[in-house]
């Protein structure tokens, strides 16, 4: 049993990671919403034999949901800083556009991370977020306003 | 679906801190039986005349009800429940419990009379069984812990929205099981509490009167229409000119500097309000909402405060609501 589990960790654990990363300011943070995850995972065994776009949505509503309660937790401890994490960019990829996405409101930073990162689509989305997929689309247009705004201030 | 632009690389330290603890949920969970027979035994060999208090099977902790919309705005309790240890040299007392559409928070402080010693750098945690509502569990539920000295420890338990929305109308009953403390010894605290906790409606005394004030916050003229005041949360409503559904970039707008309590014994707290918050007492928008043209904001306290005793709120020093 321990060795399916852990053939999942493998599997899904930088997703979840890299979910954290875009949504959380520490990398203790971010670890505790991580193991958060696996342990709810851990505990849902009926999961664990779903095919992987039903299992990969889940975790991607739990984590989302694990880091809007880890950021809204009542006490916070002093942290070290997220981007001591491990993170590789494709080569045509420009870093500065994660971390604007990172710096945006979380309902334009959920919408476009889980379209460009994680490759869903907009009626996916409408579906994890439990909004109507025009409600999807009018963020991703207002997100991508604000990382145009943001990524030009900057250059 | 290969839309991967970077990846993150996932600490190989992470995965060895889950696997040691499923290790110890594995160990805690043949925990009661074990735990009786282990100290009947010490008990025998040792001829010890300490007297331990054994809990029984896990037994329902608590029943929460929640209402229509309008009633779980005022959800909460202020009185105090301790409840039945299975040590007794830690107690366990329910301190409140702040409730809305949002959020239903309860707030819990665990003492230590004996050997055990909380200490900063540990996490603690409370396991939620709970076979009514499963999904509890899968869902947003979170736990947060603060070290108030080395014999106390207050805990946070929040259900969040999603949650709140799909129980309103239903009963659901959770139970804490076992309390465990683990480091990186993973030394672990064996203790299990029971009783029932019962969560009263906020009675008219403490919801905080309307007034006609008009308040401008960073340019920004608002009229707060409603407010309730618990243990825990500042709830306010408040009508804002504009388009509602940028109510994110507006409550950013809104966020004032300054969030003071005054009591009836003529003391008073104040708080800054930064989202988010930045130090340990600053108070934060716990959650917000948009009904109609209203934006609903719940500032969440940095801090337990005595509900009952608050005459009157001020926002950036006006006075917004009285009692």
């Amino acid at each position: 049993m321990k060795d399916s589990f852990e053939r999942l960790v493998e599997t899904y654990a930088d997703t979840v990671t890299r979910i954290c990363y875009v949504n959380l300011e520490s990398r203790a943070d971010a670890e505790d919403a991580w193991q958060n995850v696996f342990i709810k995972l851990f505990k849902s065994k009926k999961l664990w034999d779903k095919p992987d776009e039903e299992l990969r949505k889940w975790l991607v509503t739990v984590t989302l949901n694990e880091c809007r309660d880890m950021k809204r937790k009542l006490f916070h401890r002093n942290h070290s800083d997220i981007d001591e994490m491990d993170v590789s960019y494709a080569p045509d990829f420009d870093r500065d556009l994660v971390r604007a996405v990172r710096n945006l409101p979380t309902k334009y930073r959920q919408v476009i991370e889980l379209y460009y990162f994680e490759g869903y689509s907009i009626s996916e989305i409408s579906g994890i977020l439990s909004e109507k997929e025009n409600t999807i689309k009018s963020r991703m247009k207002r997100g991508k306003e604000l990382l145009k705004g943001d990524l030009t201030n900057e250059s | 679906m290969n839309h991967e632009k970077f990846s993150v690389t996932t600490p190989e330290e992470w995965k060895d801190h889950l696997y040691a603890k499923i290790d110890t949920d594995k160990r805690v969970r043949i925990r009661p039986a074990a735990l009786l027979a282990a100290i009947l035994i010490i008990l025998g060999l040792s001829g010890s005349a300490f007297a331990v208090k054994v809990s029984k099977a896990p037994e329902y902790f608590g029943s929460l009800f929640l209402g229509d919309s309008e009633q779980a705005s005022q959800v909460y309790s202020e009185k105090n429940y301790t409840l039945e240890s299975s040590r007794e040299d830690l107690s366990l007392t329910c301190l409140g419990i702040a409730g809305d559409d949002y959020d239903v928070i309860l707030i819990f402080q665990l003492k230590s009379t004996g050997d055990v010693r909380f200490d900063n750098n540990c996490n603690y945690l409370f396991e939620v069984l709970d076979q009514e509502a499963p999904f509890m569990r899968d869902f947003g539920t979170s736990f947060s812990s603060k070290v108030i000295d080395e014999r106390t420890l207050e805990l946070e338990i929040n259900y969040s929205a999603m949650e709140s929305r799909g129980l309103v109308g239903k009963t659901f009953k959770f139970t804490f099981e076992t309390l465990k403390e683990y480091s990186q010894t993973t030394k672990t605290i064996d203790c299990a509490f029971h009783g029932k906790v019962t969560i009263d409606y906020a009675s008219s005394a403490n919801k905080l009167k309307k007034t006609d004030n008009t308040v401008e916050i960073n340019g920004i003229k608002n009229t707060p229409v409603k407010g309730t005041i618990s243990n825990l949360n500042f709830d306010y409503t408040l009508t804002v000119p504009g388009i509602m559904d940028e109510y994110q970039t507006k409550l950013e707008k809104l966020i004032g500097d300054s969030l003071t309590i005054k009591y009836a014994d003529g003391t008073s707290e104040t708080f800054r309000i930064k989202m988010p918050p930045q130090e340990d007492n600053d108070a934060f928008a716990g959650s917000v909402g948009v009904d109609g043209n209203e934006l609903r904001v719940q500032l969440r306290l940095p801090k337990l405060i005595a509900a009952n005793q608050v005459i009157a709120v001020e926002l950036n020093g006006v006075e917004i609501f009285t009692k």
